[in-house]
């Protein structure tokens, strides 16, 4: 069954006012599978991300996790229903500490509320040390747990990009979402984070879909590449198909002239 | 660290802590002075209050004296029209400012920044307009009289350094709640939406639910001390809840330590104590009042309480290091 699709968009179309922005685009990401999204500047990747999370809602078509529809739905339930994602500029709780940006992401698995922190000490003592435990867990898998008491906001880029994806994890998602995860990385980070999305994805069983201008690190690690341009999906394939599709080079390179 | 030292060491706090409250009405020369301390209370309770709403949850208030004023006014109407007790009015006013804090909250979802400041502003003025034109309510401009002391189970607080330890118990007990609650996932949630609402969603908060519930707490503190205040005062009016009360709510907030717990302490003391120490300034005294605050918001960005934190821990440190031979 290595073709159930985990997430399957449907001629997802989003319009903002006249300008259409993605145009009935399909996209398939299977269970386990390392996918990627990409395409030039202002093909829409971004909006389409935003679809899927539900911070935008599609004009028409359909996006489907896990068998079931969740246009309409809000952000953070799709979140427990089990996307995460990170963002292209980070945004982290910068002045909260490392730690506690991990904990927050575990806030839809737990159930600590305003009353029970009176009435259900014992309870909420007991999330609390078991969430503390999951959260320094993944700090360690990340390899942040030197750092997990200082400022998020504090400790260096590629760490900050690392603790996206901690709290994101934190969220046990089904699949994550990586925002041009390798923006502002030398290529040995690059060749490293390569080797933490893999990991991620064998440790935590989940699918990964990225967006990412890198081409060696997409192709590298992709088993399917989405490809658009001006919102449209001009290609779909392995690395391999992907390079030698003419469509591609074009929208790339641009057309030749002879 | 070990269990043993960290039992020792709160053991030690809650001593001093209850040495300090029990020892400061016998070093009040008089009742003027015990009511300012009083009113340090009330204060602490106010700013521990717009501390979760505006500290921790990152949404301004200038509108704090709306509910104050409205668990003033609720326990003020139970208590003469009503016959009722003091922990009667007290749920009566809780309940009240936490419904009036969720009906804040609905049009306040919508906006941020300047425009829910005011919206809050806006606000504050509206419920005191109502206090002033609800006259068979409120009875007008001439305000509530005659409300009684505080009876509970018998034991009537009918003098001030009565009333002292019953503000003090809901300073603790208030500052020990939101101790409590701001570290666990909702505290976790209402920085989060501080920090960066659209991530809090997206990492899973819901995080209409929280602010509307970061509006309710911080009206059911502010409920609290309005019901502590009137009790302790026996006579509310509308021009105890304006605009300039919900500026001093703010910077009992600011001033001590701007999301943090136990920073409206120090905020209460410098907002109560300044203008009085400053009395012999006269006409001037408003003046310096606010050069002073000035000063201290520059000098101590963030408000007095984490420099506080800093200094004990410097001292703190300095002394383990020394009995570690150097270490660390």
């Amino acid at each position: 069954m290595r073709d159930v699709a985990i997430l399957e968009l449907k001629e997802v179309t989003k319009k903002f006012g006249g300008l259409t922005a993605v145009d009935s685009v399909d996209l398939k990401v299977g269970e386990n599978q390392i996918c990627a999204l990409i395409g030039p500047n202002g093909a829409g990747k971004t909006t389409v991300f935003n679809m899927i999370t539900g911070a935008y809602q599609v004009t028409s078509g359909d996006v489907i996790f896990c068998g079931e529809s969740i246009c309409g739905k809000k952000p953070h339930e799709i979140v427990k229903l089990g996307i995460a994602r990170t963002f292209q500029n980070i945004r982290l709780f910068k002045s909260a500490s490392v730690l506690e940006n991990v904990m927050t992401g575990f806030h839809c698995k737990t159930k600590t509320g305003m009353f029970n922190v009176v009435f259900r000490p014992g309870m909420c003592r007991r999330e609390e040390a078991e969430t503390r435990q999951k959260a320094l867990e993944i700090l360690k898998f990340l390899g942040l747990d030197n750092v997990k008491d200082n400022e998020a906001g504090s400790i260096p880029y590629g760490h900050q990009r690392l603790l996206e994806i901690g709290r994101a994890l934190a969220t046990s998602p089904k699949l994550l979402l990586l925002d041009e995860p390798a923006a502002g990385m030398n290529s040995q980070e690059k060749k490293e984070l390569v080797e933490t999305i893999r990991k991620i994805r064998d440790t935590y069983n989940l699918a990964v879909l990225l967006v990412e201008h890198d081409m060696e690190l997409v192709m590298g690690i992709s088993e399917n590449i989405t490809v658009i341009n001006f919102g449209r999906r001009i290609a779909d394939g392995t690395a391999e198909e992907i390079q030698n599709n003419n469509d591609v080079i074009e929208a790339y390179l641009g057309r030749s002239e002879d | 660290m070990a269990k043993k030292t960290n039992k020792k060491s709160l053991l030690a706090k809650i001593v001093i802590i209850a040495a300090i409250i029990i020892i400061i009405p016998f070093l009040t020369p008089n009742m003027y002075i015990m009511q300012i301390v009083n009113m340090i209370g009330i204060y602490i309770i106010l700013g521990i209050g717009i501390n979760v709403l505006t500290g921790f949850t990152g949404q301004l208030s200038l509108g704090q004296a709306a509910f104050f004023g409205i668990g003033a006014y609720v326990t003020a109407i139970m208590n003469t029209r009503g016959g009722m007790q003091f922990l009667a009015c007290l749920i009566g006013s809780m309940v009240i400012t936490g419904i009036v804090g969720a009906v804040l909250a609905v049009p306040a979802l919508k906006v941020k920044g300047s425009y829910l400041a005011l919206l809050t502003m806006g606000f504050g003025e509206i419920i005191r307009i109502v206090m002033i034109n609800w006259t068979p309510v409120t009875n007008g401009t001439a305000g509530i009289l005659e409300i009684e002391s505080p009876v509970i189970f018998g034991f009537s607080f009918d003098t001030l350094t009565k009333f002292y330890f019953l503000i003090m118990v809901f300073v603790i007990l208030g500052i020990l709640y939101e101790d409590i609650l701001i570290k666990t996932r909702t505290g976790r949630a209402f920085v989060a939406i501080r920090e960066d609402n659209e991530a809090a969603e997206l990492t899973g908060i819901n995080v209409t639910t929280y602010k509307i519930r970061a509006f309710v707490l911080s009206a059911v503190y502010s409920g609290i001390a309005g019901c502590l205040y009137a009790m302790m005062i026996k006579y509310v009016s509308p021009d105890t809840f304006v605009n300039n009360t919900s500026n001093i709510i703010l910077w009992t907030a600011i001033v001590g330590g701007f999301g943090t717990v136990v920073g409206p302490i120090f905020g209460g003391i410098i907002m109560q104590v300044l203008p009085e120490v400053l009395r012999f300034l006269g006409d001037w005294r408003l003046v310096i009042y606010g050069v002073i605050l000035l000063i201290v918001i520059l000098r101590f960005p963030g408000g007095v309480y984490p420099y506080i934190e800093k200094f004990i821990d410097r001292i703190r440190r300095r002394k383990k290091s020394d009995a570690a031979g150097g270490k660390g």
